[in-house]
């Protein structure tokens, strides 16, 4: 602890949480680790830096991008060529580390902090795999990271909603989960279809009853998102629907959406499930009726999952889309893994490539998406790292969204069909650099609960990005003047300048321990572990030193639930 | 021929990434360049000269004394030759596409590995996992030829897919592991669990053996398909004696049965 401020003097500050849009000149101290409000006249100032009129912003959040755990770590091992083309050295700063779309943990952190974000979020950690996934992250420099925990296609709650649960029973279980897996969120894959694919099912609608249990993706959906809201976790059901990167998705997408019937939800990559089946091909563009679905329901929240051309691979717990899949794995290679009966695994490398007209319209969705959904506040830049694309595309997709006339440069390169099938071309909108700052800094702090992040008002933590105002918005995003992180300059002109550890982010929602008495047994009869080894304690995430615990309160009455 | 020499000045510091010390990469430089040239040591970097004498003039051939702490030498080779006096460390010719690296002296771990072309030549030991695959790849060697006049450490032609691999002496355990193509001979003793896992290839040997129960028994045939292979393996330079004088009378097995079992384990009489 210092007791004096840093002054970052004259930046055009960029915070719509705190109601400033970048227009006038401002003054930001910074003490503590914390944005202060301005000190009274004689206090000692230690560093004043000059923005001189550079656009400042809070610290990025990347709400879904898969950094760590078991999948990831498999989809490492599956492609080595990328860790020995793409290894980096330590250099005194760095430790070393390798890889490009699915970096080691270390580069993961320095590569989020050098482009200004300063949280990220892992979507989806089976509950089984937790611990690994814990200590994985505490090795991710620099950077807040959060998980949610994957349940809706575990055996434990399918037998106890086949059996007729009460809602009070899966409220404790999830509240249960989220305390026991150090979450803070719930994510649910394909409800009920990963255990479906387990029973040779191949794709599984909404209203469809699982071949064994005999209970309805709805029903899970509903359970799980009323779940939350009982619980006031502030992260709603994190939502990754049915029958993914199947032409015709989009109708279970917006069942799912009437489904949840005024419940908060994410959903989550969007552009993977808004694909229609019109034209010759019977692959079309369903992001309009997508778009307006999510325009008229404000309860709703989505990432897009953007993809960009290039290599990257496919990591997802969605273990029936996966092996569907399987046959397009460039390089031909593929992983499909059942999880301790917990959830699934399958990993396909991928070559999007802008030729080929489903990949050129399946970017083109994703821009439609972003472009035709009107509310910034509720839809937020992802590419589902690294399905999609590396999370190092941010600033590229940025330009794409903020320049029309890019955009459409980039779509006459592209596969010609597709502007003929998509309406991106006659889109005119370009994001303002407000609703960037909306759509990756305060948008997803507010749906995530992260009352001190995502802003820059007095009180907040100093996770502080400064940007050369550059026509390239590209190049402006890619590698930012300054970043504080806890108020330490962390990067400077997009190269990293000091290292450290972010916080983990978890929720502790309150619940009957009674539910244990249920849980023991079903550890001892079913699981590989204990349910006393299951729970991870507070202190193997702190004792390593590399990081604290940072609790999202749950909300209460008077927050505005969205 | 222009032959340039490297002499060590004395014991090595530890253990050097010699990679960047290839024929035709070096022909392009002069010696105040190559003595200048950074060869990686641990986490930092020494300079070629403080290492080595230097003499002779860069061309196709480059000559090398020999430590076992100089890892990575040719690899990479994509021609010229690079001869050896002395052992080598690890990871000796991995990935080379072409020309010659002959050593006289023994190799160490994972010599050969992924190597697409050219011509390996060991006149001691090599250890394990020769001519194997890089970590995590699913392919091993895909073409060239190793000859090793000694023994070899364990899983020598893992993932094999192409080429041929002579060993002189003893062969290790899981000789021929998941090999999918090509010809492995060992002229002395294998070790255990030889060919486990093979798809498809050949394995020579110069005694009957007890194979694992994946192999199936085929008798005793006259293969004449031998006698080919041992006039080809005459014509060329280096062959192990043992590994020689195929008369075309062998025992033959199948397997491994578990994987599809169309990889022939041949016992030369």
């Amino acid at each position: 602890m210092s007791d004096t401020y840093t002054l970052l003097r004259g930046g055009r500050v960029c915070d719509p949480i705190g109601a400033a849009d970048g227009g006038d000149l401002r003054d930001l101290y910074l003490k503590d680790g914390r944005i202060a409000a301005t000190p009274p006249e004689g206090v000692r100032i230690g560093e004043v830096v000059d923005l001189d009129g550079r656009i400042v912003m809070a610290g990025a959040i990347d709400i879904h991008s898969h950094i760590g755990g078991g999948k990831v770590n498999l989809a490492r091992l599956l492609l080595p060529e990328e860790h020995r083309e793409h290894g980096s050295g330590p250099d005194g700063l760095r430790r070393s580390g390798s890889g490009l779309f699915t970096p080691s943990s270390f580069v993961t952190g320095y590569r989020y902090a050098e482009m200004g974000y300063t949280a990220a979020f892992e979507p989806a950690m089976l509950p089984s795999n937790a611990r690994h996934t814990h200590l994985e992250l505490s090795d991710v420099p620099i950077i807040d990271k959060g998980c949610y925990a994957v349940l809706g296609n575990d055996d434990f709650l399918l037998e106890r909603l086949a059996a007729g649960a009460t809602q009070s029973e899966v409220n404790d279980y999830v509240a249960w989960i989220l305390h026991a897996t150090q979450a803070v969120g719930v994510k649910v894959v394909n409800p009920g279809g990963i255990s479906a694919f387990k029973f040779n099912q191949r794709r599984l609608d909404l209203d469809e009853a699982h071949p064994h249990y005999g209970i309805t993706p709805r029903r899970i959906l509903t359970m799980l998102a009323t779940a939350l809201s009982d619980l006031r976790v502030p992260h709603p059901l994190h939502i990754h629907c049915n029958n993914l990167g199947i032409p015709g998705n989009e109708a279970v997408t917006r069942d799912t959406i009437a489904a949840l019937d005024g419940l908060p939800a994410h959903l989550t990559h969007l552009q993977f499930h808004s694909y229609g089946t019109e034209g010759d091909r019977r692959f079309s563009s369903a992001a309009a009726e997508i778009a307006e679905a999510v325009n008229r329901s404000p309860n709703i929240s989505v990432d897009v999952g953007q993809i960009i051309f290039g290599q990257t691979i496919t990591a997802s717990a969605d273990i029936m889309s996966q092996f569907r899949n399987s046959g397009l794995a460039s390089p031909r290679k593929w992983v499909c893994a059942d999880i301790e009966c917990d959830g699934g695994c399958g990993l396909v490398p991928f070559r999007y490539r802008d030729k080929a007209f489903v990949n050129a319209l399946q970017w083109a969705i994703g821009l439609e998406l972003f472009l035709l959904i009107e509310d910034p506040w509720r839809v937020y830049l992802t590419t589902d790292h690294p399905n999609g694309g590396p999370f190092t595309s941010y600033p590229h997709l940025i330009r794409l969204l903020m320049d029309r006339s890019f955009r459409n440069e980039q779509l006459a390169r592209i596969n010609p069909d597709v502007a003929a099938h998509s309406r991106l071309g006659s889109i005119g909108r370009e994001y303002t650099l407000e609703e960037i700052a909306v759509m990756t800094r305060a948008g997803p702090a507010r749906v995530l609960g992260l009352r001190d992040r995502g802003h820059l008002r007095p009180g907040a933590v100093a996770d502080v990005v400064v940007y050369d105002d550059l026509p390239d918005r590209e190049a402006m995003f890619a590698a930012p003047a300054w970043v504080f992180k806890n108020g330490r300059l962390v990067a400077r002109n997009g190269e990293l300048a000091a290292t450290g550890w972010g916080d983990t982010i978890v929720v502790r929602p309150e619940f009957d321990i009674a539910i244990e008495r249920r849980l023991k047994p079903w550890f001892e009869d079913h699981q590989t572990v204990r349910l006393g080894n299951f729970r991870i304690a507070d202190g193997e995430i702190l004792d390593r030193d590399h990081g604290g615990l940072s609790i999202v309160p749950t909300l209460t009455a008077s927050d505005s639930c969205f | 021929m222009s032959v340039l020499s490297f002499r060590l000045k004395g014991p090595l510091p530890g253990r050097i990434d010699a990679s960047s010390l290839l024929p035709y990469r070096l022909a392009a430089l002069n010696l105040s360049e190559i003595a200048a040239l950074p060869l990686r040591f641990g986490r930092s970097h020494v300079a070629a000269g403080d290492l080595f004498d230097l003499s002779g003039s860069p061309g196709d051939t480059v000559e090398l004394e020999g430590d076992g702490r100089l890892d990575f030498v040719g690899a990479g080779l994509d021609g010229g030759t690079i001869r050896v006096a002395g052992p080598l460390g690890h990871r000796a010719g991995t990935g080379m596409s072409g020309g010659t690296l002959l050593v006289e002296g023994s190799a160490g771990l994972a010599a050969g590995a992924a190597m697409r072309g050219g011509v390996l030549y060991i006149g001691g030991d090599a250890g394990c996992e020769l001519g194997g695959a890089l970590p995590g790849e699913r392919t091993g060697m895909t073409g060239g030829r190793i000859l090793v006049q000694g023994n070899v450490g364990d899983r020598a032609g893992e993932r094999m897919r192409r080429g041929l691999i002579a060993i002189g002496g003893n062969a290790g355990a899981y000789a021929a592991l998941h090999m999918n193509a090509g010809s492995l001979l060992v002229g002395g003793k294998p070790g255990a669990a030889i060919g486990h896992g093979m798809r498809n290839g050949t394995i020579l040997l110069r005694d009957e053996i007890d194979p694992l129960p994946g192999f199936a028994d085929c008798g005793l045939n006259q293969l004449p398909f031998l006698s080919l292979l041992d006039k080809h393996l005459f014509g060329l330079d280096g062959v192990p004696p043992a590994c020689r004088g195929l008369t075309g009378r062998a025992r033959r097995w199948l397997g491994d049965r578990g994987f599809g079992g169309r990889g022939e384990l041949l016992a030369c009489v």
